[in-house]
C-alpha cells in the first residue's frame, strides 16, 4: 500500500531532473491531470514545443503506468488514459479518431489481423467517419476502462468483468487527449464526455480560436523559454556516456564531464545570442565536441603509448583555457554553417576534426565570411549552368526588377544612350523622394513579365555582350538578323522551360493557357544574378534602373 | 512513351509525335513522292541506301556502346558514394544529437544523366526473388519512387509513401484489410505495423528507401509535411529520401525553398553529378582520340566545334551530346561512297565478286565520283566504260586508302597525345606560357587539320631549354605515356621508343645535348604525324571532315520557318505538276498565285501594329477576285451567256466564299500564333510579328 | 481564539472541542469565524522566520483511522516552533498535507463545474436562471405527463448557465442531444438522432447500416455517402411521438441549425411538436434550442418560424457582486473527505481572509465587470489553487494577479523579452520601415536595412550571417509575431512575402530594453 500523493510527488520530481526548467509546469500538470482538470487546457509555448511536448509525453505515461489498484482504496487514485497526438501528423480527421481512439486505448494494431482499429466492446462499428462516431468512441471506450480497469483489450474475462463492475463507483477514469501543433486543427473540445483536451501550440489562444465561440475558453498555461541555468543543464544532459570500443565513443568517456560542462558554457555563452533554443544548441555541441576533444584524446592516445595502464583524465586548467581559446572562434563558424542546416552535424564535426579546428582563424572577420559564402555559391550556379540559360536568366532578373517602362531608356542600342541612361536613372530616383521612401524593387520582390519582354531584354544583351562569341554564319546580312535569329530557336525556349523546372524562373501563368504569352518571375537572388553578370562580363549594375 | 504525349507537360522541353499511318496516308501527303530517302541519288547504287544504313548502325552502335561505358566510367564513383551512404545512413550517427535526423540525400544536376539515379535505384533496389538468399551482406533495402504527380496533397502524398511499401506484403501471404475499421492507408501507423512484422523476419532490419524525382516539383508545402509526420518515427523506421534535383547545387533549391523548421529536421547529404566542359572533353578525348579505341569513322572539326558550342551554350545533357553525335553519324552516311567503311566488298565475298556487282552501267556515275576521289584530281578520267579489272583495282585503292588513312588517323592521335603529355608537365614546371589559347577541343579540331606546328615548334624549343631535372620528369611522363601505347599501333608507326632510351643513358652534362636531341625529335615527330586528314585519300568515307554540322535538325528556329513557310510555301511544297524546272518552282510568286494563309499574311505584314479586321478583309477579297480573274483567264471560258440576276446571285455566292476563306485563313493564322486578340478595340487584332527580314 | 491555544501548548484538549463546535466551513453563517479572526494574535516574527525542526515521521500517514487523542500534544507540541499554522504561510506540518492534497482535489473539482444557487433576497428580485429551470420544468411535465408537444429556446450569454438550467433537470426518458457545431448539416444530425435513439430504445432505426459499406478513405467529403437522404428526414422525425416513451431533444447552438439548407430539420422538428396534440396515443415531444445569440429568431424562416411556439426562456450570469463572491467562496471551500477539523478551522480561516484581501477583492470585482462568465471565474481561482504546495499552503493574493494575467487577458507576445539578437534586430528594422511608412514589409527589406545599419555603425556585437537572422525571421512568423498578408503562394520567393509586424512600438522598446545593448537601443532610437 503505497500513498499515491507520495507517487506523485516522486514522479513530478523524477520528471523535473529529466527536463530541468519546467518544474512548476510539470507539478501543476501532475496536479491538474491527477485531480479535476478543466476540460480544455491551452499550453503556449513560442520557444521550444518539442520539449515540451515530450514534458507532457512523460508526465502522461508515467501517471498511467500507475497500478491505481495498488493504492490504498480510500485514495481516490484515477486511472488516466492518454493519446497524444499531432495535428499535423493527423491530417484528416479520420486519422486523428483512429489515432486518438487507439492510443486511448492502448490498442496495438497488428499485421496478421489486417491492422485492425480498436473497435468497442461490439465490432463493426466504425468510430472514425465523423465527429459523432468519434464522440460514441470515446463514450464506449468510457465504459469499457471503467468496466476494464485499465487494459482496453479486456483479456480479464467474466470474473474479472464482474470485480470491476463492483468497483465502477469508487474507480475514475481520467481521459487525456493531448494535441500538439493545435494551431493546425479544428478543436473538439465541446463535448459531453468526459475528456481532456490539451493543446500544445506556439501560438496565442487566440489566434487559433475558432469562430462562433465553438470552443470553450481554455485555461491558458504558458511556458517560458528556458533559462541559462536550465538550458545548461539541458545541454549537459545531452553528454552520451557511449561505452561503445569505437573511436568517437572515446570522446564521450565519463572522465570528459567537466570538460565538457566547460565546453557548453563557452558556447552557450557564444551562441546564445542567436539562438536559445537547446536543441539548436545542443545540435552545434554535438558537432563541435569530436573536434574538441581531439586533442585531449591524442595526448591520452601519446600516453598510453608509453603507459598503456594510464586512465583518460580531463585536461588541466591551463589546457582548458588553451582549448578554449583555440576553438572559441570555432563556434561562431559551426553556429553559421549549422544552423542554417547549410551542411549537417556530422559532416561539420568531419570536416573540422582534430587539429583541423586548430587552424580556425583566430579571430573570423565579420562580413568576409559572407562574401566568401555568397561569391563561392554564385560561382557554383554559374558553372552549372550554359551559357543560354545564365544569359536567360540575367534577363529574367533585369526584367524582374525594373519598371517595364524604363526599357527603351535602359536597353536601347547605341553607346551614347549609356550616359542618358544612367543619368535618367538618377533623376528618376531624387523625383521620387516624397512621400513613403520608396523601396527598391529588388527588395520588394521580383515582378512578372510575359515572355515577349524578357526576349526582347534578352535580345539586346547576345547583342551587346554575346555578339564576338559566336560567328554569324555568311547568309546573315541585316545587323541583329542573326542575334533575331539564334533567339528564336527551340533550345532557347527549351532553356526557358528547363529553369521553370528547377525553380530558377518562376512561371505565374497557368502551363495551359494558350492565348497570350506565358508569364514568368525570376527566381534567383540579387547576389546571383550580379555573380552572373559578372561571369558573361554583363554590367548588371548598369542595367538596373534603380542604383544601388 | 504513352501513345498520346502529354502536350502540357511543362518538363518536356521537346515532345516527340510519333509518325502514324493513317495520318500520313490521308490525302494532303498523297502527291508527296514516297521513295527511299537519299541526297545523292544521282550517284548512288540501288539498295545502297539500306547497306549505309547498316553500316551506320553498326557504327553507331560501337560509337555509342563506347560513349556509354566512359559515362558509366564517370558516374561510377558518385553511385558508390551514394550507395554507401543510403546503407550505412543510420549506421553511424553522430553522437549526442538532440533527436534522430532523416538521412536525406540529394542528388543534384541529375538532368545531365537521367538514367544515372535509375541505376543507382535498380543497384539499392531489393526484389523479391532473391531476398531469400542470406548472404547479403547490406541491409536490403525496399525502394518506393514518387513522382511530384503522386502527391498533390498531403493525403495522397502519404498514401503514395506507405502504400508503396505495405502493399507488398511483408511474410508473403496478404492479409485483407476491412477499409473502414482498420487503418487508414495513409496511416504511417500502418507503416509502422507492416515494419514491425518486417522486422522480425529479416536480419538484418531492411531500410525503407523513398526516391523523389523531379523534387523541384513537389509542392514544398505537402513535402515539409511528411518530412514533418515521418521524423518522429525516425529510428524505428529506417526511411531514407533520395532526392533527385535537376537544379545545380547553388543556390541550393533545398535552402532557398524549405524553412529551417523543416531542414532542421533532416540530415541532408547532397551529392553532384559531374558536368561541364570537363565531362564534354573527357568523353570526346575517351571516345575519338583514345588509343585503345578507334571508331568506324572519325568526327570532323566542325562537328566538334558545333558540340562544344551547343553544349557550353544551350543545354549541358550527355543525351543532347550522344544524339549530336549520332546526327553526325547519320549525316555522315549520305554519302554513296561511305559504302566502304568498313570493307569494298559490298556485302559479297570477295572483291572481285563486289567488281562485278559494281559493273553494272547504274553504278558508273558511282564509280565515276570513286575514281575521281581516290585518285589526284590532275590525273584525267576516261568515260569509256568500266572494265572489271580496274573497277577492282579501284576497290583495292579503296582498301589501300583505308589502311592509310588508320595509320594516319593513330598517328595524330599519338602525336596529339604526346603533345598532351609534354604541355601538362611543363604547366606543371610552371611554365604558362606552355598552354595555348585554344581549349581542348579546339586543339583536337586543329590536330585533325594539321595546324598544330605552332605548338608542336613551341613546345620542342620549350623542351630544348629543360634543365637535366626537369628533363629527367618530362621523359619519364613520356615513356609512361608511350608503354600506355597498345602494341599494334607500335609497330607502324616507328615508335618513340628509340628516343626514350636516352633515359637511360644520360647524366647531367649530356643532359644538354639530350634536350636538344629530345626537342628535335618532338618537333620532327609532331610535325609529320599531325597532318591535315583531308589531304588523304577518299577522306570523305571515314571522315566526316568540315563538313558544315546540320545545325537546323537538332536547334531549329520555328517561328522563322514557320514564318518562311507560310509566306512562300512553294519552297516547301513540291509542285502538284511536275513538268516546270526548278527555277520555276523557286521563282517568286504573284500575289494570287499563293494559298489563302500565305495572302492574309503578306497583307498582315504591310499593315500596322493593330489590323482593322474589316480592311483585312477588303485587302484580301481584292486578292482573291485578282486570282479568280486570273483563273478564268486561264479556263478561258465566256461569262457572257450568263443573264444578268444570274450574275448577281453569282457575285453573292463568290462573296460568301471569298467570306469563308478569309475566316478560314484569319483561323489559321490564329493557331499559327500570329494574331493576339485585343480586348479593348472592336474588331482589331494585334500583331504578333513585326519587321520580318524578306 | 483557538489559534491563541494552539500556539500555547499548556491546555491541550481545548482545541479539538473549540474547533468541533465549528462544524466545517459553510458560507452561510460567517459571524463566528470573524470573532475568532478578532481574537487572533499575530505571533511575533522570530516565530515564523524559525525552520521547521519537525522530523518526517512515517513515509506515508493513514488519513483513515482518527488521530489518538495524544497526537494532538505531540502535534501542538511540535507547532509550537513554527507559530500557528492557521497563520503561517511558510509550511505545513507533515500530517496536514494530505488534508491539503484533498482539498486541493475538493477546490478545483469545486471549480471544473462550479455549483450555483442563486440565493434571491426578495421577491422582486428572482434570478432569470430560477425562473427559467422552473419554467423548463413546468415544460417538460406537460410534454412527459400529458404527452404534449413543446418547443421553447433558451437564450443567455456564454457561461451563463444555459446547460446547467438544462442539466439540472430531471431526466426524461429520452433525450436527444445534438449541437450545431457537431452536426454540421442535417444528414449528420439525423444520423446522430437515429444513433441515439437507438441506444435509449435499444432498436435501431436502420440507418447504420448503410453506413457501413463505404470504401473511401475520406469519407469526410460531402456528399456523406454512408448517411441517410434528407429524405429520410421528416419519416424519422414524426416518428418521435410515437415512441414509447416521450422524447426530449436538445439542439445546443441552436442558431446554427438555422444555418442549415432550408431549415429542413428544424422544420420538421417543430412540426412534429406543433402537430403533436396532447392524449391520441403520442407521448409527446419537447425541442429546446439553446443559443448565445438574442436574434436567434429572426434566423428562422417564416415558415419554421410559425411552427416554433415562440416560448423564449432566458439565463444570465451573476447579476450581483455578492454573488460573484458566493460562487468563489462555494467554490473553495469545498468539503474534503475526512475531515481534519484543525485543517478545516484554518482553511476557512485561509479562505476568508483570501476572499476579504483587497487586491483579491479588486481583481475579482474588474473580472466581473470584464464578464460574468462563471468558467472565467473559475479559471481564475484555479491558478492560486494550483499554486498551493506545503511550503505555502493558503492562496494569496499574488497568486491570484499572476493567475489573472495569464488567463484573463494575456500579454500578445510574452517572450520577446528573451528574443534572440537576430530577432530584436528584425524587430527594429520593422520599426523604421513602419517610420518609413512601409507598413508591410519583406524579408529583404528588414535585412537590407539590418545591413544598413551594420555598414553605417560598425557596432554590432557579432555578425548574424549564415542566415541566423532569415532564421530568427521563420521563429517569429511562427509565433505570429509577423503576420503574411497574402496567403504564400508557390510563386513567391519566401524572402519576398510581405508581412505585417504586430508588436507595438512600446513593446520593441521593452524588448531592447530587456536585451540591454545600446547600439541596439541607438538604432531604434533612430526610428523618431
Amino acid at each position: 500500500m503505497a500513498d499515491y500523493q507520495q507517487h506523485l510527488e516522486y514522479l513530478t520530481q523524477d520528471v523535473s531532473d529529466a527536463f530541468p526548467g519546467n518544474e512548476v509546469f510539470i507539478s501543476q500538470l501532475a496536479t491538474l491531470i491527477t485531480t479535476y482538470p478543466p476540460t480544455f487546457i491551452h499550453v503556449h509555448d513560442p520557444t521550444t514545443p518539442r520539449t515540451t511536448a515530450s514534458v507532457i509525453q512523460t508526465v502522461l505515461s508515467s501517471l498511467s503506468a500507475f497500478d491505481t489498484t495498488s493504492f490504498s482504496p480510500d485514495t481516490v487514485a484515477p486511472q488516466i488514459a492518454f493519446a497524444q497526438v499531432n495535428a499535423v501528423a493527423c491530417f484528416t480527421p479520420r486519422l486523428l479518431y483512429d489515432t486518438v481512439l487507439n492510443k486511448l486505448a492502448k490498442w496495438h494494431t497488428r499485421w496478421e489481423d489486417g491492422c485492425a482499429n480498436w473497435s468497442g466492446p461490439d465490432d463493426g462499428i466504425r468510430y472514425n467517419d465523423s465527429l459523432d462516431a468519434f464522440m460514441h468512441g470515446l463514450r464506449a471506450l468510457r465504459t469499457e476502462l471503467l468496466e476494464g480497469g485499465g487494459d482496453a483489450t479486456s483479456l480479464r474475462g467474466r470474473k474479472g468483468k464482474a470485480k470491476a463492475k463492483a468497483e465502477v463507483e469508487t474507480k475514475e477514469v481520467r481521459m487525456v487527449l493531448v494535441v500538439e501543433r493545435a494551431e493546425r486543427v479544428l478543436n473538439l473540445s465541446q463535448s459531453q464526455v468526459d475528456i481532456t483536451t490539451i493543446f500544445l501550440s506556439d501560438v496565442q489562444w487566440d489566434d487559433i480560436k475558432p469562430s462562433l465561440g465553438a470552443a470553450l475558453d481554455p485555461y491558458r498555461m504558458v511556458i517560458s523559454p528556458p533559462t541559462k541555468q536550465a538550458t545548461l543543464q539541458i545541454l549537459t544532459s545531452y553528454f552520451p556516456t557511449a561505452s561503445s570500443s569505437s573511436a568517437r565513443a572515446h570522446a564521450h568517456h565519463p572522465a570528459l564531464a567537466p570538460l565538457y560542462a566547460l565546453f557548453i558554457s563557452a558556447l552557450h555563452s557564444v551562441c546564445a545570442p542567436f539562438t536559445s533554443n537547446p536543441h539548436e544548441l545542443a545540435y552545434i555541441a554535438a558537432a563541435r565536441w569530436p573536434g574538441f576533444v581531439q586533442p585531449v584524446l591524442d595526448a591520452y592516445a601519446a600516453h598510453l603509448s608509453e603507459d598503456p595502464t594510464a586512465e583518460l583524465a580531463p585536461p588541466a586548467e591551463d589546457a582548458r583555457m588553451r582549448l578554449l581559446r583555440y576553438f572559441t572562434p570555432s563556434f561562431t563558424a559551426a553556429l553559421e554553417s549549422l544552423y542554417p542546416r547549410l551542411t549537417h552535424a556530422r559532416a561539420w564535426a568531419r570536416a573540422n576534426e582534430g587539429r583541423v579546428g586548430l587552424d580556425v582563424p583566430a579571430n573570423p572577420r565579420k562580413d568576409k565570411g559572407k562574401a566568401r559564402e555568397v561569391d563561392e555559391g554564385a560561382g557554383a550556379a554559374a558553372r552549372g549552368l550554359p551559357t543560354m540559360s545564365k544569359f536567360v536568366l540575367v534577363a529574367a532578373f533585369l526584367a524582374s526588377t525594373n519598371p517595364p517602362k524604363t526599357d527603351i531608356r535602359m536597353f536601347a542600342r547605341g553607346r551614347d544612350e549609356k550616359r542618358k541612361r544612367r543619368k535618367g536613372g538618377g533623376t528618376k530616383k531624387t523625383a521620387l523622394k516624397s512621400g513613403p521612401a520608396k523601396v527598391p524593387q529588388r527588395l520588394l520582390g521580383p515582378m512578372s513579365f510575359p515572355l515577349d519582354r524578357l526576349l526582347a531584354i534578352l535580345a539586346v544583351l547576345l547583342e551587346e555582350y554575346d555578339y564576338d562569341s559566336r560567328v554569324p554564319g555568311p547568309e546573315y546580312t541585316l545587323s541583329g538578323e542573326y542575334t533575331e535569329m539564334e533567339l528564336y530557336r527551340v533550345h532557347v525556349t527549351g532553356a526557358i522551360t528547363e529553369l521553370a523546372s528547377m525553380r530558377l524562373l518562376h512561371r505565374t501563368s497557368q502551363p495551359d493557357k494558350i492565348d497570350g504569352p506565358p508569364t514568368f518571375k525570376c527566381a534567383v537572388s540579387y547576389e546571383v544574378a550580379l555573380a552572373l553578370g559578372r561571369d558573361l562580363r554583363v554590367p548588371v549594375l548598369d542595367l538596373m534602373w534603380e542604383a544601388v | 512513351m504513352p501513345a498520346v504525349p502529354d502536350l502540357d507537360d511543362i518538363n518536356q522541353t521537346v515532345i516527340y509525335v510519333p509518325f502514324d499511318e493513317e495520318d500520313a496516308s490521308s490525302d494532303e501527303h498523297e502527291n508527296i513522292e514516297t521513295e527511299e530517302y537519299g541526297l545523292f541519288k544521282d550517284r548512288d547504287i540501288s539498295g545502297g541506301y539500306e547497306a549505309r544504313m547498316d553500316a551506320y548502325s553498326a557504327a553507331w552502335n560501337k560509337c555509342f556502346d563506347r560513349l556509354q561505358s566512359v559515362i558509366d566510367a564517370l558516374h561510377a564513383p558518385v553511385a558508390e558514394q551514394i550507395i554507401r551512404e543510403v546503407e550505412q545512413a543510420y549506421d553511424d550517427v553522430l553522437p549526442g544529437l538532440p533527436y534522430p535526423e532523416i538521412p536525406v540525400i540529394s542528388i543534384y544536376g541529375s538532368s545531365t544523366g537521367p538514367s544515372f539515379v535509375k541505376s543507382v535505384a535498380l543497384r539499392l533496389g531489393f526484389d523479391p526473388e532473391e531476398r531469400d538468399d542470406g548472404e547479403s551482406s547490406r541491409p536490403e533495402s525496399h525502394v518506393i519512387h514518387l513522382a511530384p504527380s503522386d502527391c498533390p496533397n498531403i493525403m495522397s502524398g502519404m498514401k503514395a509513401l506507405v502504400s508503396g511499401f505495405v502493399e507488398r506484403p511483408p511474410d508473403g501471404q496478404e492479409v485483407k484489410r476491412k477499409p473502414t475499421t482498420s487503418l487508414a492507408n495513409y496511416d504511417i501507423e500502418l507503416l509502422k505495423t507492416w515494419y514491425g512484422v518486417l522486422r522480425e523476419s529479416r536480419e538484418p532490419p531492411p531500410q525503407l528507401v523513398v526516391f523523389m524525382h523531379d523534387f523541384e516539383q513537389f509542392d514544398d508545402s505537402v513535402v515539409q509535411d511528411m518530412f514533418y509526420i515521418c521524423s518522429p518515427h525516425i529510428p524505428q523506421l529506417p526511411i531514407v529520401f533520395v532526392l533527385s534535383l535537376s537544379s545545380p547545387p547553388s543556390p541550393s533549391y533545398l535552402h532557398t525553398v524549405y524553412p529551417r523548421s523543416t531542414m532542421s529536421l533532416l540530415r541532408v547529404q547532397s551529392f553532384t553529378l559531374p558536368s561541364g566542359i570537363e565531362v564534354l572533353e573527357r568523353l570526346v578525348t575517351e571516345t575519338f582520340f583514345a588509343l585503345d579505341f578507334e571508331p568506324d569513322i572519325a568526327i570532323g572539326p566542325s562537328a566538334l566545334e558545333y558540340l562544344s558550342d551547343f553544349f557550353t551554350r544551350h543545354s549541358s545533357s550527355l543525351d543532347g551530346l550522344s544524339i549530336i553525335l549520332q546526327l553526325a553519324h547519320m549525316k555522315h552516311f549520305d554519302e554513296p561512297l561511305t559504302i566502304f567503311v568498313r570493307d569494298e566488298l559490298l556485302g559479297t565475298k570477295s572483291i572481285t565478286s563486289a567488281a562485278e556487282a559494281l559493273s553494272t552501267p547504274d553504278c558508273f556515275a558511282f564509280l565515276d565520283t570513286l575514281l575521281a576521289w581516290s585518285t589526284d584530281p590532275h590525273t584525267v578520267t576516261n568515260n569509256t566504260g568500266w572494265g572489271n579489272t580496274d573497277v577492282s583495282a579501284l576497290l583495292l585503292a579503296v582498301r589501300e586508302a583505308r589502311v592509310q588513312f588508320q595509320t594516319k588517323l593513330r598517328g595524330i592521335k599519338l602525336a596529339f597525345g604526346i603533345l598532351r603529355t609534354v604541355q601538362r608537365v611543363m604547366l606543371s614546371f610552371g611554365y604558362r606560357s606552355a598552354e595555348t589559347d585554344k581549349s581542348l577541343l579546339e586543339l583536337m579540331s586543329a590536330a585533325m587539320k594539321g595546324q598544330l606546328e605552332r605548338e608542336g615548334k613551341y613546345l620542342g624549343m620549350m623542351t630544348k631549354k629543360l634543365p637535366a631535372d626537369k628533363l629527367k620528369v618530362l621523359l619519364e611522363e613520356l615513356t609512361v605515356y608511350a608503354s600506355s601505347v597498345p602494341t599494334h599501333l607500335v609497330e607502324d608507326l616507328q615508335s618513340p621508343n628509340a628516343v626514350f632510351e636516352l633515359i637511360s643513358g644520360m647524366s647531367d652534362d649530356g643532359a644538354v645535348a639530350a634536350a636538344t636531341q629530345l626537342g628535335d625529335w618532338l618537333t620532327k615527330f609532331l610535325d609529320e604525324h599531325i597532318v591535315n586528314l583531308e589531304d588523304s585519300h577518299l577522306w570523305e568515307i571515314w571522315y566526316t571532315g568540315s563538313t558544315p554540322f546540320p545545325s537546323e535538325l537538332i536547334n531549329p528556329n520555328t517561328r522563322a520557318s514557320v514564318l518562311s513557310g507560310v509566306l512562300n510555301p512553294y519552297d516547301y511544297l513540291p509542285e502538284p505538276n511536275e513538268d516546270q524546272s526548278i527555277a520555276d518552282a523557286l521563282r517568286r510568286r504573284m500575289m494570287w498565285e499563293l494559298p489563302d494563309t500565305s495572302i492574309l499574311l503578306r497583307r498582315y505584314l504591310e499593315a500596322g501594329r493593330m489590323i482593322n479586321v474589316y480592311d483585312w478583309y477588303e485587302s484580301f477579297s481584292m486578292a482573291v477576285d485578282s486570282q479568280r480573274r486570273h483563273m478564268d483567264e486561264k479556263k478561258s471560258l465566256e461569262l457572257e451567256e450568263t443573264d444578268q440576276e444570274g450574275r448577281e446571285e453569282e457575285e453573292e455566292r463568290w462573296k460568301m466564299h471569298v467570306q469563308a476563306r478569309f475566316i478560314r485563313a484569319l483561323h489559321q493564322l490564329d493557331f499559327l500564333g500570329f494574331v493576339k486578340h485585343t480586348g479593348r478595340k472592336a474588331d482589331h487584332i494585334v500583331r504578333t510579328v513585326f519587321d520580318v527580314p524578306e | 481564539m483557538h489559534s491563541v491555544e494552539i500556539s500555547s501548548p499548556r491546555h491541550v484538549n481545548k482545541p479539538s472541542a473549540s474547533a468541533a463546535r465549528h462544524p466545517p466551513s459553510s458560507p452561510s453563517r460567517p459571524a463566528p469565524r470573524r470573532k475568532v479572526r478578532e481574537g487572533t494574535t499575530p505571533p511575533p516574527p522570530a516565530h515564523r522566520s524559525s525552520p521547521s525542526p519537525h522530523p518526517s515521521p512515517a513515509p506515508h500517514i493513514f488519513p483513515s483511522v482518527p488521530p489518538p487523542p495524544v497526537t494532538p500534544r505531540k502535534r501542538t507540541r511540535n507547532d509550537s516552533t513554527l507559530g500557528s499554522p492557521a497563520r503561517s504561510t511558510k509550511t505545513l506540518p507533515e500530517h496536514l498535507h494530505h488534508c491539503l492534497h484533498a482539498q486541493k482535489r475538493a477546490c478545483l473539482a469545486a471549480l471544473r463545474n462550479p455549483v450555483i444557487d442563486y440565493v434571491d433576497e426578495t421577491e422582486e428580485d428572482i434570478h432569470a436562471n430560477t425562473i427559467t429551470s422552473k419554467q423548463l420544468k413546468e415544460l417538460l411535465l406537460g410534454t412527459v405527463d400529458r404527452g404534449e408537444g413543446n418547443s421553447c429556446l433558451v437564450i443567455g450569454p456564454r457561461g451563463s448557465g444555459k446547460t446547467r438550467a438544462l442539466a439540472s433537470l430531471r431526466r426524461p426518458p429520452i433525450v436527444i442531444r445534438l449541437s450545431g457545431h457537431a452536426q454540421h448539416n442535417d444528414r449528420l444530425a439525423l444520423r446522430e438522432i437515429a444513433r441515439q435513439l437507438a441506444q435509449q430504445t435499444g432498436q435501431t432505426f436502420g440507418l447504420e447500416a448503410d453506413a457501413e459499406d463505404e470504401e473511401d478513405e475520406n469519407p469526410f467529403a460531402p456528399p456523406e455517402p454512408g448517411l441517410p437522404p434528407p429524405s429520410h428526414l421528416p419519416t424519422l422525425i414524426s416518428a418521435l411521438p410515437s415512441l414509447a416513451r416521450s422524447t426530449v431533444i436538445i439542439l445546443e447552438s441552436f442558431d446554427l441549425f438555422a444555418l442549415h439548407g432550408r431549415q429542413a430539420l428544424l422544420y420538421c422538428l417543430l412540426d412534429t411538436a406543433q402537430s403533436c396534440r396532447a392524449g391520441k396515443g403520442s407521448k409527446g415531444i419537447t425541442i429546446i434550442g439553446v443559443t448565445t445569440r438574442v436574434d436567434t429568431i429572426n434566423l428562422l424562416e417564416k415558415r419554421v418560424k410559425s411552427r416554433f411556439s415562440g416560448r423564449m426562456l432566458r439565463t444570465s450570469g451573476p447579476r450581483h457582486f455578492s454573488q460573484w463572491i458566493d460562487i468563489a467562496r462555494n467554490a473553495l471551500s469545498a468539503p474534503i473527505p475526512q475531515p481534519q477539523e484543525e485543517w478545516t478551522s484554518c482553511w476557512s480561516d485561509a479562505v476568508e481572509q483570501f476572499l476579504a484581501d483587497r487586491v483579491v477583492k479588486e481583481a475579482l470585482s474588474d473580472t466581473f465587470s470584464l464578464t460574468r462568465d462563471v468558467r472565467m471565474l473559475s479559471q481564475i481561482l484555479s491558478g492560486p489553487m494550483l499554486a498551493l504546495s506545503p511550503t505555502n499552503p493558503y492562496p494569496t493574493h499574488s497568486h491570484i494577479s499572476a493567475t489573472i494575467l495569464t488567463q484573463r487577458c494575456p500579454p500578445p507576445f510574452p517572450f520577446l523579452s528573451v528574443s534572440s539578437y537576430p530577432a530584436i534586430c528584425l524587430l527594429i528594422a520593422a520599426e523604421h520601415a513602419r517610420i518609413g511608412g512601409q507598413d508591410s514589409v519583406t524579408f529583404e527589406m528588414l535585412h537590407e536595412s539590418f545591413r544598413h545599419q551594420l555598414r553605417t555603425s560598425q557596432s554590432a556585437p557579432v555578425q548574424v550571417d549564415g542566415g541566423g537572422i532569415g532564421m530568427a525571421f521563420e521563429q517569429l512568423i511562427s509565433t505570429r509575431v509577423f503576420v503574411p498578408l497574402a496567403a504564400a503562394s508557390a510563386t513567391v520567393g519566401r524572402e519576398f512575402v510581405r508581412y505585417r509586424c504586430m508588436v507595438e512600438r512600446e513593446d520593441v522598446k521593452r524588448a531592447v530594453e530587456a536585451i540591454g545593448q545600446t547600439n541596439l537601443r541607438k538604432w531604434l532610437h533612430k526610428a523618431q
